[in-house]
Order: C-alpha cells, then structure tokens, then sequence
C-alpha cells in the first residue's frame, strides 16, 4: 500500500513543480543578474557600500537630462503608436472575420522579420525620402513608431475583439450617439488594452539604443546608450548600474500606474 | 513552515545550482589553446592550418571591443591563452598584472621578422623597472588614423588639416568615430593646432625628432581638466555638423556618396578605396578614386598586438601559434583576407609589397627600410595617397604621429563624462 503510494509519487507532479523549470530560469538569469546590478549600484571601486554613485547619477546633469528627453521622446513615440493604432485595431476588431484575418496578417508580419533588418530597410526609405542624415529626431521617431506599432495594435486589438458587442449595442439603443457609446463604453473597456500597449511601446523605445542610433547615425544617444558607455569605454559598472537600477524603478513605476499588476492588463498575455 | 513549499524551494535551488555547476563546467574536452581576437580579425584557415600542422585544437572566439576583452577576462581569468587587444588597451591590462611577461624564441619567426619600427614603438612605451610594452605584447596589425575623401568632392588642399572638419564647406558632409579615444584625438587636434603647427615648422626647419615627438605626444595624451572641458565643445560642435558617429558603416557612407570625408583607420581606408573603385559604373569618369590623408597636425599610430592573460593555462602552444602567424606566407595571406597591415616586416612580407603595389616605371617613390630593416627597401609606385600610401606611409608622415596611451581610471572617467555629454547633447 505504502510503496504504491510512492510510486504514484514519483511519476506525478504537482502543479507547482512543474514550475521549477521556469524557477530555475528566474533565479540564472533575472534574479541573479538583478542581485548583481543592485550590488554594483551600492559599491565602490574597491568593493565597499557606498551611496556615492546615486550621489553621481543625482548631482550631474547629463544623465538626468537624458533621462528626461529620453522619456520625452518615449512619450511622443506612445502616443503617435496609440493615436495610429487605436483606430486600426478598432477598425480591424469589427470587420468580417476572414477579411479580418488576412489584415490582422498583414499588421503581424512585419514582426516575423528581424528588428534590425527592418530597422536597416527603413533607413534606407528615409534616406531615399531625404530625411535620414538631415533631420535626426524625425527620423528615430518615424522609425520607432514604425517598429513599434504592431506592438501597441496587437494588445488594442485583443481587448476590443474580446469585447461584450451587446453593451455597446445596448447603449445605443437607450440614445447614446455614437461618439458618446465610444467614450463612455468602448473607450473604458479597452483601457487595458491601452494600458499594456503603452507598456509594450514606451518602455521598450526609451532604452533600445540600436535602434535609435540606426536612425540617427549615432547622433542622438538615448538613456540606454549612457548605460553601455558606462559598461564599455567609460570602465564604471557602478555608474551603469546606477543607471539601469533608476530606470527599473521608473519602469515599475509605469507599469503599476498603467495598471500593468492589476491583472486586467492581461491582454498583453493573449499577444503573442 | 509549510513542508511541501520548503521541498520546492530547495528541489529548485538544488537544480539551479546542478545547471549552474554544468555550464562552469562546460562540456566536452577543452581545446588545447583558446584564442580570443577581434571580430573578422584573422584568416580563419590559418587556424585550421594551424592545427593540423601542430596536432592541437583551437577554440576561436572574438570580442566588438577591447573593453569587451577587457571585461570578460576580468570575469573569467583564464577563459582564454591568446588575446589580441589594441595598445592602450595591453597597456592598461599590463598595468594591472592581468598579462603574462612573454619571451618569443629568438629564432622563431616573429622575432626574426618583426619590424624595427613596431619594435622601437613597443620599446617606447615603459612600465617601469625596466619592462616596456614589448615584454607583454607581439604586434599584430598596425595603422594611423586619417581621413578618406573623394577628391571630385572636396578641395584636397583642406585634407591637410583636421580644422577643416570644423570648416563650414564640409557640414553634414564627413563622420566622425562613435569611439571615445579616436574622437578625443581630432578635439585635441583643434585644441592644440597652433601648438602643433609650430613644431611641425620647427621640426622641418632642422629641429631634433625626438623634441617633435614628445611634443607630440604631450598633447595628443593631454588629459587635464581644463583641456578636456574645451575639447567638449568643440567636439559638440563637431558632432552636430557631422553626418553620423559611426564605427563600422562610414565605409558604406563614402562609398555610396552619403559623405565625402571619412575619418577612418588605415585598414578601413584601404577597404573603402578597394570597394569604391569597384563599383561598377556605366562611363569611367564616374568611377569613385578615393583618397587618404594624414593631416598636418599630426595623426595617431595606433596598433593590436597578442598577449598572453596571466591565468593562461597553455603559454607556450600561445607563443607558437604568435610564431606561426609571423611566418611571411601567413602574415600574406592574413594581410591580404583583413586588409590590415602586419607589424611583420621580412624581406618576402616587402617583396609581395612592391609586387601588389610597385610600378617600375612609376613618378614617385618611398624608402620604407625603416620598416623593414637594412638594405634597399624601396618602393617605386605610381600613385600618391592610395591603398600603399595608406598601408606604409612614409618616415616623413609617421613623425608626425604618436601612441596615444591608455587613460589611467579618474582621467578615464572624466573624458567619458565628457563624452557623454557630447553624445546627449
């Protein structure tokens, strides 16, 4: 009786073991490298608890203000992703579904090809159009909303497919207008939706440098090229990792302000 | 504590450490000599050569950066047995005990055949107590640092300066290195011009060499305050009328015409002019003919060389594979895949110089025997400021340029403080 027991034991698992793998994935390569960032934010040179490097990162204007035109340009990008994006997805989420189908294809595919070669194939477009090499910040921020707006159009598109029609349905019928159904139905329903596509495109386009630096020609540096530079030419892990740990306390900060632990933020799940 | 959570937690740990513990270990036999080299650094059948001439096994891997060389031998100490950083960079890895004294045979290929020149450059470079950088280092590949431009498109006589970068005419028409160090050397340039001027006029009116260079090489390693603050400025100044920052797609830039001024390393400018002129074109006077330049002012000599980590665990197979890659077929063929030029002189290394780059009927010619040693080393050759001038510049040009050192950590820090406020600005 007792050894079947165990033998059953052996082959079954439980649900929580069958999470080690993913545990183990956690603990190599975000926890640990985690522990190695806040390690090299708190010490010196030679190894001793030191608060001098946030004292660095607070006191000198080039991070901070790079920082900030950073968010800037994030923030730009997000909302020129939303504005293009919104009605795509809306539009897409109510056509007929096989035509559906074909154009949602058409809105992924570009995903399927490496960011960096697009990123390379719209340079090329830029330049033969006359604004790559002359005018800088037009060109990342065409470019990145270029990159990233499947990114914002998947996680709107999700939320509005899955959204109950019968409410809106219902509420014109008790006399909304149609712009009134979509700010005070649509629009509420789809906030998570919004909330991680802001997640999925701000946070992303203020800290990939090659992507910046493709459509710049390396003229314009975003907070992420401070922190290879502290990494590479500049030798002082402690600054880069100052860096990389203020912009992780600021990306918490986005993600619980757009609701991204509530667990309605699910639609960035069902992406991918 | 709950008993089945606790087993999870520690079945978790056990086997995040049995996978960790795996991965140090690696897996399969280690190869008898790892070398680590730059990217596209090395005609990669010599290595096979290497090892079936030897009855040894390679592991070849390559690093974007010195720094990244730096930093992953800092991590793993005796991850690798041969290394091929750039000069600053042996110096500063010397500096901290992290490079193994090496002794080449004396009849071994790479000390009989490396050139006086590298030799006196390595010599020049003291640590102290009598070592200098040739007791950690063989030469590798050697260049200058200069500009590329395309005569139809520029006044050639302003190719002579490094201010002419900073000359309206040429705005959003050159790129400039994304590189701390090669950038640094132009800001010094303009903060330094009259300066450099001056001694250049005084050199070649009869004064001492030696006085030349150590002026020289007092500026072009200033790396004071007040200096580094001024070069900010110009250089933000020079960042915006560039075309891009760049380390690797200027070639691509002056080849299909976006620039017209690319400051680039020696090698680099003889890739350019090779593939520039081999575009194929409709009518021959479109064909792009491009040129090099090393300003007045003066220019960087800069070079790669191998060196032995201090934890290497096969030394001397490391020391025969250096010998091996000085043997003159093999430096050829490296010259010849890389487009770089070997600190390897010998008189096969000259002849296939003058037959890849002589013309016997040629209008100008070079006496390179301070590279090559003793004895009639010269080159006569019919066209000025292309791929042979580029490759081996005169004595005359190479006086004019020096070894920039490796900058000790607070100078370091504050010239990449610099740097990065001229990237963000």
């Amino acid at each position: 009786m007792t050894s079947e027991k165990t033998k059953k034991r052996l082959f079954s698992f439980s649900r929580k073991q069958l999470c080690i793998p993913y545990a183990v994935f956690l603990i190599l390569f975000v926890i640990f490298p985690l522990l190695l960032i806040i390690y090299y934010a708190f010490t010196a040179k030679d190894g001793s608890f030191t608060f001098s490097n946030f004292v660095w990162f607070f006191t000198n204007p080039t991070p901070i203000k790079n920082l900030f035109s950073s968010m800037l340009m994030g923030l730009i990008i997000t909302a020129l992703c939303l504005f293009i994006g919104y009605p795509v997805a809306y539009v897409l989420s109510r056509l007929k579904s096989h035509r559906r189908t074909i154009l949602l294809l058409l809105f992924i595919m570009p995903m399927w090809i490496n960011f960096v070669l697009r990123a390379m194939a719209m340079k090329e477009l830029l330049s033969f159009v006359g604004i790559f090499g002359k005018h800088d910040y037009l060109s990342v921020v065409i470019g990145m909303v270029y990159d990233y707006l499947p990114f914002m159009i998947l996680p709107l598109y999700t939320t509005l497919i899955k959204m109950d029609k019968s409410l809106e349905e219902a509420a014109a019928d008790l006399g909304a207008s149609k712009a009134k159904v979509f700010t005070s139905v649509t629009l509420p329903l789809s906030a998570a939706g919004i909330a991680s596509g802001i997640t999925m495109v701000f946070l992303p386009s203020m800290t990939c440098y090659v992507i910046s630096k493709t459509y710049s020609n390396g003229k314009i540096a975003i907070i992420g090229d401070l922190i290879e530079l502290w990494f590479g030419s500049g030798g002082n892990w402690h600054y880069g990792s100052v860096i990389a740990l203020v912009l992780l306390v600021i990306m918490f900060l986005c993600t619980l302000l757009t609701g991204g632990f509530s667990g309605q933020g699910n639609a960035r799940e069902t992406v991918l | 504590m709950n008993t089945k959570f606790g087993k999870i937690i520690s079945s978790t740990l056990a086997i995040t450490a049995l996978t960790a513990s795996f991965s140090f270990a690696g897996c399969g036999k280690e190869a008898d000599l790892r070398v680590y080299n730059c990217e596209e650094y090395i005609d990669e059948t010599l290595i096979e050569k290497f090892e079936q001439e030897y009855g040894v096994t390679v592991e070849y891997s390559c690093f974007d950066t010195p720094e990244d060389c730096y930093n992953s031998l800092k991590i793993d100490g005796d991850a690798y047995d041969l290394i091929c950083p750039s000069d600053y960079m042996i110096e500063k890895m010397a500096r901290e005990g992290m490079l193994e004294e090496i002794e080449l045979a004396a009849d071994g290929a790479y000390k009989q055949n490396v050139s006086p020149f590298i030799e006196n450059t390595f010599n020049s470079i003291s640590f102290g107590e009598g070592k200098t950088l040739a007791n950690y280092a063989a030469g590798y590949m050697w260049g200058t640092l200069g500009l590329v431009y395309n005569p139809k498109a520029v006044d050639v006589a302003d190719m002579n300066s490094w201010m002419n970068l900073w000359n309206d005419d040429y705005r959003g028409r050159f790129s400039i290195k994304d590189s701390v160090r090669d950038t640094y050397f132009i800001g010094l340039a303009n903060y330094y011009q009259d300066e450099l001027l001056e001694c250049a006029a005084d050199y070649a009116a009869g004064g001492s060499k030696d006085a030349y260079q150590s002026a020289l090489r007092a500026a072009f390693n200033d790396t004071t305050e007040n200096t580094v603050s001024a070069v900010k400025n110009a250089l933000t100044d020079l960042k915006e009328r560039s075309y891009g920052m760049e380390v690797d797609s200027g070639k691509d830039y002056i080849i299909t015409g976006d620039i017209d001024i690319y400051f680039a390393w020696s090698g680099d400018a003889v890739y350019a002019m090779d593939e520039a002129e081999a575009v194929e074109v409709e009518d021959e006077d479109q064909r792009k003919i491009l040129y090099y330049s090393i300003p007045d002012e003066g220019s960087n000599v800069w070079f790669d060389g191998w060196c032995v980590p201090k934890d290497a665990k096969n030394k001397d197979l490391a020391l025969k594979f250096i010998d091996f890659l000085s043997e003159p077929e093999n430096v050829i063929a490296n010259m010849e895949f890389i487009g770089y030029v070997s600190c390897v002189a010998g008189s096969e290394v000259f002849d296939w110089v003058v037959d890849s780059y002589g013309a016997a009927d040629g209008e100008y010619s070079v006496d390179l025997s301070y590279f090559f040693g003793e004895g009639d080393y010269t080159v006569v050759y019919d066209t000025k400021g292309r791929q042979f001038t580029a490759s081996y510049p005169s004595e005359e040009v190479l006086d004019r340029c020096v070894v920039m050192n490796y900058f000790p950590d607070e100078a370091n820090e504050r010239i990449n403080q610099m740097w990065s406020e001229v990237k963000v600005h």
